[in-house]
């Protein structure tokens, strides 16, 4: 029999999926506050204590705060997450545009044989592949370095990759540039589908070179996917650990702190340390940039696009 | 009102989770138990957390083994945990109240900590201290010493330790050095820059020696040490670091002189790597080095050189200024048959080593442990014949009665990961690359050591 609430007749059905709705509801909301909300206000709360684990913690203030102020390990590792991002997002997405303009024009099987070539890497265990890269890196006598000596007469000596500090970040970023092109490749792709076949036709009809169209039309209607790619992988820079600690084993974010990154730090300090108070400030730092990055993406995604 | 009742059920549960997190994360206090330690009566079985090193567990089941046919109600459940994990679980897991009835950790993780709020006390439970300093040398009881005086842990082998050299005697022997002739650094600075192999252009093709990160920043605290500057550098009291001092330069100064005199390549990469490429004839490392040479390199022939006195040969041997020692602890929470059980594991290899943790002499691959820690043990394989030794138990004798006595660590509150691989080894790295001077790189380490030690001095 229906009821009325509000005005509005609530069948019975109705009322069970409501029931069902507030159950699914509440196991999502316990989860999310046992690893989310929790976590995070806990986080905050260890942030102002001074803390071992062994003895008494104890309340400090804004004491670990001032300590990352005056920490210089603190403000080259949050200089390399900014590092790692602006080349990240702005090289990987160029490799990756340029490649799905490429496969793009391909054909039949080609395309999907092309698409899972790239795609492969994705799959792929991050540690397997910083393992790998790293022996390709290895001086000396690694692939890479045996490789660029052969074809370009380069002193192998002088090819030191990831032993050179001016040079660590860049190699990893590389690498990390290379797993992840595929991924971004295949929403590229996705959007070019998107566009409408007859832009291109009227732009052909107008005399307009087939670089004139990528940049005039590809890229501007690709802006959606381009701005969600910038958002994630900004998000990706600032949460980067495994590949770096994989790959600068002794010790990790060497040479020289050359690679040290907030998480490293923050994961040093708190675990290997014993400063849980003055970790969770790192980590705290970490969600200040992250959220920032996320409200840019959200601004982003306000505008409406209209082909 | 259904949905009244739900979302009040939504709440009651959230709290209730909240509080119950909360509280998961607060330490268990549990009182120790304490009584006379009796044979178990029922079977039972305690979980081992060790280092998942090949030697080491290899050697471990082994007198796991022996141990159980002689203790038929004790088994022992033995988790091999990697280094990493292993270090990031050890306090924490005591903290939760989970850690295994026995576990393994290096020393070096409990510096400043008071090591009598995290595990089982052994004396007077086993022995007493006097007696326990029988079977143990005095400094790996250093950092296992609680505020009450008790001991709390077994050191039994040592881990990450500047005690030496590793070398390809084959290259030594093609370049005809003999390695017992090398007593001094100058000794070590001829015998690298006679093994160091050039390119055509110059640059290094072989580096006559290689440095490990751990190893190196350790070195070059005991290198201090040796010149009779261990006052002078750190001063527990005021939780004062000082490297602006001439012995700290004179240490660096020496292991520039091997970049500068283009015996070291710092660009070698892992040492680990590169020392078995044989991109490097010798290697500064700890002695389990070489069974893990050994081990993972059969086809390599490999020995140690004792680290020579700094910086002559008169004076007196100081390692060990961050010591690593493998030591065994058991649980605070112990409790009835697993307590006593726990107790007689480790009271069986204290005073049996020589029945339990006896390094088989022919074992191929050897059971690469350090520098052994007890006594008793070291006198019992004094008294085996050299010609049945080899060359892993040769370099584990040599250590052990050179190194051991010679350990004389830093009392401060930073954790080795910390001073050694964030702060000093950096450091050392920039100046070995020529981004940094040394007189810069004194400078930052002073001021981040001291600011680092206050902080936790605080």
């Amino acid at each position: 029999m229906a009821v009325k609430s509000l005005g509005v007749p609530i069948s019975n059905r109705q009322r069970k999926i409501s029931s069902f709705v507030l159950i699914v509801a509440l196991v999502v909301l316990i989860y999310y506050t046992l690893v989310g909300i929790w976590p995070f206000l806990f986080n905050i709360y260890l942030s102002f204590r001074k803390t071992d684990l062994i003895t008494e913690d104890k309340f400090i203030g804004l004491k670990n705060y001032k300590y990352l102020i005056n920490d210089p390990i603190f403000w080259k590792s949050l200089w390399h997450n900014f590092y790692y991002l602006g080349v990240m997002v702005s090289v990987g997405i160029v490799t990756s545009l340029i490649i799905a303009a490429l496969i793009y024009r391909t054909r039949g099987i080609m395309r999907k044989v092309y698409t899972a070539m790239f795609f492969a890497p994705v799959v792929t265990s991050m540690v397997a592949v910083s393992l790998v890269w790293t022996l390709l890196y290895f001086p000396k006598i690694g692939v890479f370095a045996k490789a660029l000596s052969a074809i370009f007469g380069i002193d192998p000596n002088r090819l030191t990759f990831l032993q050179n500090t001016s040079t660590a970040l860049l190699c990893i970023i590389i690498m990390d540039i290379w797993r992840d092109t595929g991924i971004r490749t295949v929403i590229f792709l996705a959007g070019m589908d998107e566009i409408p076949d007859s832009l291109y036709e009227s732009a052909r009809i107008d005399g307009a070179s087939q670089i004139k169209q990528f940049f005039r039309i590809t890229i501007p209607l690709l802006t959606p996917q381009l701005i969600f790619i910038a958002a994630i992988y900004s998000i990706n820079a600032i949460r980067v650990y495994v590949q770096i600690y994989m790959m600068t084993g002794s010790p990790p974010g060497g040479p020289a702190n050359s690679t040290m990154v907030l998480t490293l730090h923050m994961y040093l300090s708190a675990f290997y340390g014993l400063r849980f108070g003055y970790g969770a400030s790192i980590a705290m730092v970490m969600f200040v940039i992250l959220f920032g990055l996320v409200l840019l993406e959200l601004k982003a995604f306000e505008q409406k696009w209209e082909y | 009102m259904k949905r009244k009742t739900l979302i009040s059920f939504l709440v009651v549960v959230l709290l209730i989770g909240l509080a119950a997190v909360f509280f998961a994360g607060k330490e268990k206090k549990a009182a120790v138990e304490e009584g006379a330690i009796t044979e178990p009566e029922t079977q039972v079985t305690l979980d081992w957390w060790f280092q998942d090193w090949t030697g080491g567990v290899n050697w471990n089941k082994d007198f796991i083994a022996k141990f159980e046919a002689k203790h038929p109600n004790v088994k022992i459940n033995l988790i091999p945990v990697p280094f990493d994990d292993l270090y990031a679980k050890f306090i924490p897991s005591i903290a939760q109240g989970n850690e295994p009835e026995l576990m393994f950790g290096y020393d070096e993780w409990l510096s400043g900590k008071d090591v009598s709020k995290l595990f089982y006390p052994l004396t007077p439970s086993l022995m007493s201290i006097e007696e326990f300093k029988k079977y143990v040398y005095e400094p790996p009881l250093k950092n296992v010493t609680g505020s009450d005086g008790n001991i709390y842990g077994y050191p039994y082998v040592t881990g990450a330790n500047a005690f030496g050299f590793t070398y390809h005697k084959d290259l030594f022997r093609e370049a005809g050095i003999d390695p017992a002739s090398i007593k001094s650094w100058d000794d070590i600075k001829a015998a690298a820059k006679k093994l160091t192999e050039y390119n055509p252009d110059g640059s290094i093709k072989r580096s006559g020696i290689l440095f490990s990160y751990t190893e190196t920043a350790n070195a070059f605290l005991d290198m201090i040490q040796m010149q009779g500057a261990r006052d002078k550098v750190f001063n527990p009291q005021t939780h004062e670091w000082n490297f602006n001092i001439p012995e700290a330069r004179k240490a660096m100064e020496t292991f520039k002189w091997f970049v500068d005199n283009k015996v070291y390549d710092p660009t070698s990469g892992d040492p680990f790597t590169s020392f078995p490429n044989k991109l490097g004839a010798m290697l500064l490392i700890g002695p389990w080095n070489v069974g893990a040479t050994m081990t993972n390199f059969p086809e390599l022939d490999v020995g140690y050189i004792m680290m020579p006195p700094f910086p002559d040969p008169n004076r007196k041997l100081v390692l060990g200024s961050i010591v690593s020692y493998g030591t065994l602890f058991v649980s605070k929470r112990v409790t009835g048959d697993k307590r006593n059980a726990a107790l007689i594991f480790m009271k069986e290899l204290i005073t049996n080593p020589a029945e339990f943790l006896d390094i088989p002499f022919y074992h191929d691959p050897p059971y690469w442990v350090g520098a052994v820690c007890n006594k008793k043990y070291v006198e019992e394989l004094d008294k085996r014949p050299e010609s049945q030794m080899n060359e892993y138990t040769k370099t584990a004798l040599l250590v052990t009665k050179n190194g051991l006595p010679a350990v004389n660590p830093l009392e401060t509150k930073i954790s080795e990961p910390i001073i050694i691989r964030q702060v000093i080894y950096p450091e050392m790295e920039k100046v070995f690359l020529g981004k940094e001077s040394i007189d810069d790189m004194l400078r930052y380490i002073t001021d981040y050591l001291t600011n680092q030690e206050k902080q936790l001095a605080e």
